[in-house]
């Protein structure tokens, strides 16, 4: 049974005032009773002296002897005058006078010489006795003196009830127990208060320190005294404060952990000293298809694969504290993973490894991307180069004679030239837009007379080739948002694709539309075509369907890469559609002004 | 055995460096044969066994150091000498050109000069010994650039 701090305070106060009470109630009792009852002896005494004194003077000259008669009288009277029992015994024995008693219940009464009073009367002239008193059924206090003048003449005997000093007992016991009740009441109010006023700080605190066990930091315990319990009560307060601190610092470390490993890319596995998998990353599920919980499994089991297994054994085995691998995925894509584990260690043991999945396959792309690239310029430009050191090699080691040739060489070693220095400038132009150091002012411009511009710089190249250029242009076309020099750039890039791969005889048509806040512009040609297969790879750098054919008519291979970053730079899209034998056509936006 | 009688085929497909190599040997008094595609090559090379093959290596088709591969694993061409000729100059594709068998791996841009002295000397390498085992020993793959 839980009994409250305050009850047992109320309690223990209670009992100490109650023991208290009582001691001193068991320690006072008989002394009282004592002292009641000398008092009574003393009066007694005192009175049974009076009371000798009256008979002796009652009494004749000395020697006359007992006077029965008037005994009984003088009994009476010296009883009456005292308010006591009185008694007048003759020397042998026998009552010769009481006050309480008629004559013929004195002359019934046995002789009193045995009485112990009488006999110690008798024997020293005084005698005290407390007895039972069967003639009236009372305890009762006898006190006896012999009288006489000059030899005793008889004994005068007072008794008094003891009952007095029982009843002053029972009084004394009655108050007593009157005052222990109501001081226990009394105590019990007090301490009950008392004990409230100790036990309420008390009770606070640990509702508080529950409340806290149980995650409730709001709860605070009042501070009502500077005491030890207020500075408990403080104590618990900055503990509270403290715990939250901590609780709040925790929860949202492990909140920002999980955000972190929930929002990365890469994928994450965390592996118990055992390789036991307690942590895996949503990134790496989604990569794996795993749709349940691995955690309490092996990596093997959970990604079947023995690199990434040995990865985390040769951690936990000591062998490595890092250790890279990469692995290829084939579902649902071709995919390479560089995973990189780490041991995780804590205090200076080993207490797990940690992988970490990149998807490197764009990047491994982009490298292929960008060692083509470098192995292409390296050839585009090579080649031009043999070609003209070969031919002024070839010149001067005699061919300038020879009539026959020496015209051709230096054509060659001309066109060559070109072909180099267009690659040159174009291979700067790509990089200057790649690297974002082109510099485009995009302004309001007349589409319209930068087309017709344009159609004329390539005009002379199409009429070479009897092609008919046409530029449909609706007679109001809004401004565009361009770099004035791109954008020409874009459409003679377009144009003398067309014209080149288009036969002669054939047609090239610039048509214009509005998109939304769009101007879209086509690129019509009746030529060769594209087949399906080249056209996701058409604005690749230095893609070309035909590549001898391309060389011959001195592209360099970079001109729809360019025409792509440019389109890109200004915000618009460029794609084609392509019939081989039938023609292509050429699609870009621009944004209005 | 004259110089006309050799059978040299140059396998590349620019056409300006194609006509600039054919008309030096021809000068130097050889008949090349020119082709310009990797398919064309190994048609033309399946069918017959040339003295020297000048080979480019970024080919439209079939690349050429496939071409010296197919070329240096055909018993029937065993006296067949490739000298690559190429714009690849990284070290990994000259370490590759020895690895498919070639017998000169030449990076553009090339000395004219340079080329024919290669050619002159392969040829007189084969006039002088006829045995498979100085063929062995001699056609070391030689590299220059």
């Amino acid at each position: 049974m839980k009994i409250s701090l305050h009850w047992k305070i109320t309690f223990i106060f209670c009992s100490i005032f109650i023991l208290a009470l009582l001691s001193g109630y068991l320690y006072l009792s008989p002394r009282l009773a004592y002292y009641f009852e000398s008092g009574l002896q003393d009066s007694l005494r005192r009175e049974l002296m009076l009371g000798r004194d009256l008979l002796e003077a009652s009494l004749g000259p000395a020697g006359s002897g007992g006077n029965i008669g008037d005994a009984d009288m003088l009994a009476r009277k010296i009883g009456k005058e005292l308010g006591l029992r009185a008694t007048i015994i003759a020397l042998d024995g026998t009552v010769i006078g009481d006050n309480v008693l008629n004559k013929d219940e004195i002359a019934k009464l046995e002789n009193h010489a045995d009485r112990p009073e009488i006999q110690n009367a008798l024997k020293n002239g005084f005698g005290i006795s407390k007895r039972y008193s069967y003639t009236i059924r009372k305890y009762m206090l006898y006190m006896a003196a012999s009288f006489g003048k000059a030899r005793p003449a008889g004994i005068l005997r007072l008794s008094i009830p003891l009952e007095a000093i029982a009843s002053l007992e029972a009084q004394l016991q009655k108050t007593v127990i009157f005052t222990v009740f109501f001081v226990f009441l009394l105590c019990l109010g007090i301490t009950f208060v008392i004990s409230i006023f100790v036990s309420r700080p008390l009770i606070e605190m640990s509702k508080a320190a529950r409340a806290v066990a149980g995650g409730d930091f709001s709860k605070k315990p009042a501070v009502y005294s500077n005491d030890e319990v207020g500075q408990l009560a403080r104590a618990i307060t900055d503990m509270s404060d403290e715990i939250k601190d901590k609780m709040e610092k925790i929860k949202s470390e492990s909140t920002k952990l999980d955000i972190v490993l929930s929002s990365m890319f890469e994928g994450v596995i965390v592996t118990d000293q055992a390789g036991i998998i307690i942590l895996m990353n949503p990134a790496l599920k989604k990569l794996f298809f795993i749709d349940y919980d691995p955690k309490g499994k092996r990596p093997l089991e959970v990604i079947r694969n023995t690199s990434v297994q040995d990865i985390v054994d040769r951690i936990l085995q000591g062998k490595q504290r890092l250790a890279t691998e990469e692995i290829s995925v084939t579902q649902p894509e071709e995919k390479i993973l560089q995973v990189n584990g780490a041991a995780i260690i804590r205090n200076n043991s080993l207490e797990g490894t940690v992988l970490v999945f990149h998807d490197i396959s764009e990047l491994r792309r982009l490298e292929k991307i960008r060692q083509d690239f470098v192995a292409n310029v390296s050839h585009e430009l090579r080649t031009p180069v043999s070609s003209i050191k070969g031919y002024a090699e070839t010149l001067l080691e005699g061919a300038i004679e020879d009539k026959e040739n020496a015209r051709d060489f230096v054509s060659i070693i001309h066109q060559d030239s070109d072909r180099l220095a267009k690659l040159i400038d174009d291979l700067l132009d790509l990089s200057k837009i790649e690297s974002g150091k082109m510099k485009m002012a995009f302004l309001p411009v007349d589409a319209a007379a930068l087309i017709k511009r344009s159609v004329a710089v390539i005009e002379n190249q199409a009429k070479e080739k009897n092609i008919s250029l046409k530029a449909d242009l609706p007679a109001q076309l809004p401004k565009i948002q361009a770099d004035e020099t791109r954008f020409s750039q874009v459409m003679i890039n377009l144009l003398d694709n067309a014209v080149k791969y288009t036969p002669e005889g054939g047609t090239v048509t610039i048509s214009t539309s509005i998109k939304e806040k769009f101007l879209q512009v086509e690129v019509s040609d009746t030529g060769i075509g594209i087949p399906e297969s080249d056209i996701p790879r058409i604005f690749e750098r230095f893609y070309r369907v035909d590549k001898a054919h391309s060389r011959e008519l001195g592209g360099t291979g970079l001109g729809l890469s360019i025409v792509k970053h440019i389109v890109q730079s200004h915000g618009g899209q460029v794609w084609l559609k392509s019939e081989p034998g039938q023609g292509s056509t050429f699609s870009f936006t621009i944004p209005l002004a | 055995m004259t110089k006309a009688e050799k059978k040299i085929i140059i396998i590349e497909d620019d056409k300006h460096i194609n006509r600039l190599i054919s008309y030096n040997l021809s000068k130097n008094g050889f008949r090349p044969e020119s082709v310009y595609d990797g398919r064309e090559a190994m048609h033309r090379l399946s069918g017959e066994n040339f003295d020297i093959v000048i080979l480019d290596i970024m080919l439209p088709g079939i690349d050429g150091f496939h071409i010296c591969k197919s070329i240096k694993e055909n018993p029937a061409a065993f006296k067949t000498f490739v000298v690559i000729l190429t714009a690849r100059a990284e070290s990994q594709d000259k370490i590759y050109g020895n690895l498919v068998g070639a017998d000169y791996y030449l990076t553009k841009p090339f000395s004219v000069a340079k080329l024919m002295e290669v050619i002159n000397d392969l040829i007189a390498l084969r006039e002088k010994d006829f045995s498979i085992d100085t063929h062995k020993t001699m056609a070391k793959p030689g590299v220059s650039n």
